[in-house]
């Protein structure tokens, strides 16, 4: 198990790097002078870079901290969910709600259990945010439903 | 100009709102020079170039309080400043790395200006010089830094070839479509400040969720910062005097290179320090001389790189190609007979870089008086702002809500990276430098017949030796250091 959280990312890299590769096959070989050279260098160190992880592996297999600790990352798969969420959701309702709706996600998600915080702080950061940025650096952030 | 008030107002106010906007991720000095722009319409030309050379130093340093704080650099700039800033603020040193990098930046930034008081036409004529080899083995060079950005070399190499590969994706130099697959909002290749901020900020952002404080626990200061310990980091910068005017000289020289600028000035700067400190193990675990080597050659590059621009028309970075759009606002037209026309004005707002200098130590000591209470503030309330202000920060480069997306995913793939033991700046730094060795190569093969013979031009040789020694030194030190570990096992 630990083997394959080491080699997951450096596989799905190789994997993206050899596709990127086969894409710029067909075009005009000037467009590959740096890529290809790249890639090949790129597969070469993930074949040494694998071999060496599980080496190391074997030996650290005994060693309880090289297990997983799904409790320990249990808050941050909620934080990047909730991040998705406020991506899905924000162009259909706007900044403003969507906002409100991430911080106060995501306060709870940290432990944050004061009733007063936990309603208050979203709705009077998001309301800065957005003027900071919609009216004082003139960003256009979704309206949504409130167009303020 | 010392006798007229409303400079003087307009310097501080300048280096303040740049400063403000270099803290904020996603938010650079240049894009404050954008904002202000069209406010310098009516203004006289010297107030006008005043006002916008402020912003311009105040952003350079903002960019670093964030990344010493809360390892997110404000800027592209203080990417290498977050290593060892970082680093202090974690061992509770934080206004250490704060004071280090204030006076770092005000010693860089002066040295930057006397550069560009006395050497600009000479050294930017020299510059003109640089070809395509010469521009393709500063990319390799620049790319080699990635050898001394973690103890595993191979894994930095593999991070950094996955980092060209994405600075590689888009439209390329001949006019075709690279690596988009498809998605329109890549034709431009991937954007910066989301890669940025994805690879960088969001994986010390999840890694904080499990935390009470940044530093794990409550500092000492209470969030009230010791003002006099900050002034008193000059006297590290005058116990490393070769260091700090080396480091600021390749700052000076780096900027002067048309589209170099001030991210590969530091990084450059930070990986020769850390090659020929005797304290190169520290590098990255709060060491004082890469906090100095980063924020000098940073701030001094703006001296070069303003050279460049006001010489020659050529703009060495985002901030000199706004303040070069400034300079044609006024019906001025950048280059030599500018001195000539337009002298006295010219020197004038030089002259004032160097008070600048002086406006950016008040106004940056009362900030770091500000941020410094950022730490002892529980991760609970802070994860969601930094969070916010990192999605709106990627999403306000380009108004698009794919940059937020595409943050997000370099985000939790930087984070895996580093749980692997894969180490995530070389990816960024393939990111800058991946389009220009891309270009340069391209340009190289067009120009030569056969590539061996680039090493005819005696600047491309140096360059190409230094590229080699920065990546093999590193693999034999690492050897070095495994068979001394495996030894004392």
């Amino acid at each position: 198990m630990a083997y394959i959280q080491k080699c997951i990312i450096p596989t799905l890299i190789t994997i993206y790097a050899l596709s990127y590769l086969l894409e710029v096959s067909g075009q005009n070989p000037t467009d590959q002078t740096l890529i290809r050279p790249v890639v090949v260098l790129l597969v070469a160190l993930y074949v040494i870079n694998t071999v060496k992880d599980i080496k190391e592996t074997r030996k650290s297999i005994k060693d309880e901290k090289a297990k997983l600790e799904f409790a320990k990352y249990k808050k941050i798969v909620f934080l990047v969910s909730s991040c998705v969420v406020f991506f899905l959701i924000v162009e259909k309702i706007g900044f403003i709600i969507s906002s409100i709706l991430f911080c106060f996600t995501t306060l709870y998600i940290l432990g944050v259990n004061n009733k007063k915080t936990i309603i208050i702080f979203p709705i009077v950061f998001s309301l800065i945010v957005y003027f900071i940025f919609s009216r004082g650096f003139g960003v256009p952030v979704p309206q949504g439903v409130l167009n303020i | 100009m010392l006798s007229n008030p409303q400079l003087f107002f307009f310097m501080f106010a300048g280096v303040t709102f740049g400063m403000v906007l270099g803290a904020l991720p996603g938010l650079t000095g240049s894009m404050g020079i954008a904002l202000m722009l069209p406010f310098t319409y009516k203004m006289d030309p010297l107030t006008s170039l005043v006002f916008l050379l402020s912003i311009y130093t105040g952003g350079l340093f903002g960019g670093s309080i964030t990344a010493v704080l809360i390892n997110t650099p404000g800027s592209p700039a203080n990417i290498a400043t977050s290593l060892d800033g970082y680093a202090m603020t974690v061992k509770g040193e934080s206004e250490k790395a704060l004071g280090l990098s204030l006076w770092s930046s005000v010693v860089g930034g002066i040295i930057g200006c006397l550069f560009l008081v006395f050497a600009t036409e000479p050294l930017a004529s020299i510059s003109l010089k640089f070809g395509a080899p010469e521009m393709f083995f500063v990319a390799v060079f620049g790319l080699t830094i990635v050898g001394s950005l973690s103890d595993d070399v191979l894994k930095s190499i593999f991070s950094a070839l996955f980092g060209v590969l994405l600075g590689t994706i888009g439209m390329s130099s001949v006019g075709n479509i690279r690596g988009t697959f498809g998605s329109m909002y890549l034709l431009d290749g991937i954007p910066l400040i989301p890669a940025l901020i994805g690879f960088l900020a969001i994986p010390s952002i999840l890694d904080l969720a499990n935390q009470e404080f940044i530093t794990g626990e409550q500092t000492s200061h209470e969030g009230k910062i010791n003002i006099k310990k900050v002034l008193y980091q000059i006297k590290e910068l005058i116990k490393r005097p070769i260091l700090t005017v080396a480091t600021s000289l390749l700052g000076v020289i780096v900027g002067v290179m048309p589209a170099a600028g001030a991210t590969i000035a530091s990084l450059l700067s930070y990986n020769q320090a850390k090659q020929y400190s005797k304290n190169s193990k520290e590098f990255g675990q709060g060491a004082i001389e890469g906090v100095i080597a980063s924020e000098t050659a940073n701030n001094a590059s703006q001296g070069g790189a303003l050279a460049t621009m006001l010489v020659l028309g050529i703009p060495g970075s985002n901030s000199t190609a706004m303040l070069l759009g400034a300079l044609i606002i006024q019906g001025w037209v950048p280059g030599p007979r500018l001195f000539i026309d337009n002298k006295e004005i010219i020197y004038a707002s030089i002259s004032s870089l160097l008070l600048q200098q002086i406006v950016m130590l008040i106004i940056g000591i009362l900030i770091c008086a500000l941020a410094a209470k950022i730490i002892n503030v529980p991760v609970r309330y802070l994860v969601p702002i930094i969070l916010m202000f990192s999605i709106l920060g990627a999403f306000s480069s380009r108004n698009a809500m794919f940059d937020a997306k595409l943050m997000l995913l370099f985000g939790v793939i930087g984070w895996i990276m580093k749980k692997s033991h894969f180490p995530t700046m070389p990816i960024v730094l393939g990111i800058i430098l991946g389009p220009l060795a891309d270009r340069e190569l391209l340009r190289i093969m067009q120009l030569y017949d056969n590539f061996f013979l680039v090493f005819k031009r005696p600047i491309t040789l140096i360059l190409a030796l230094l590229s080699f020694i920065g990546v093999v030194l590193p693999l034999i030190m690492s050897n070095k250091r495994n068979k001394i570990g495996k030894k004392a096992a």
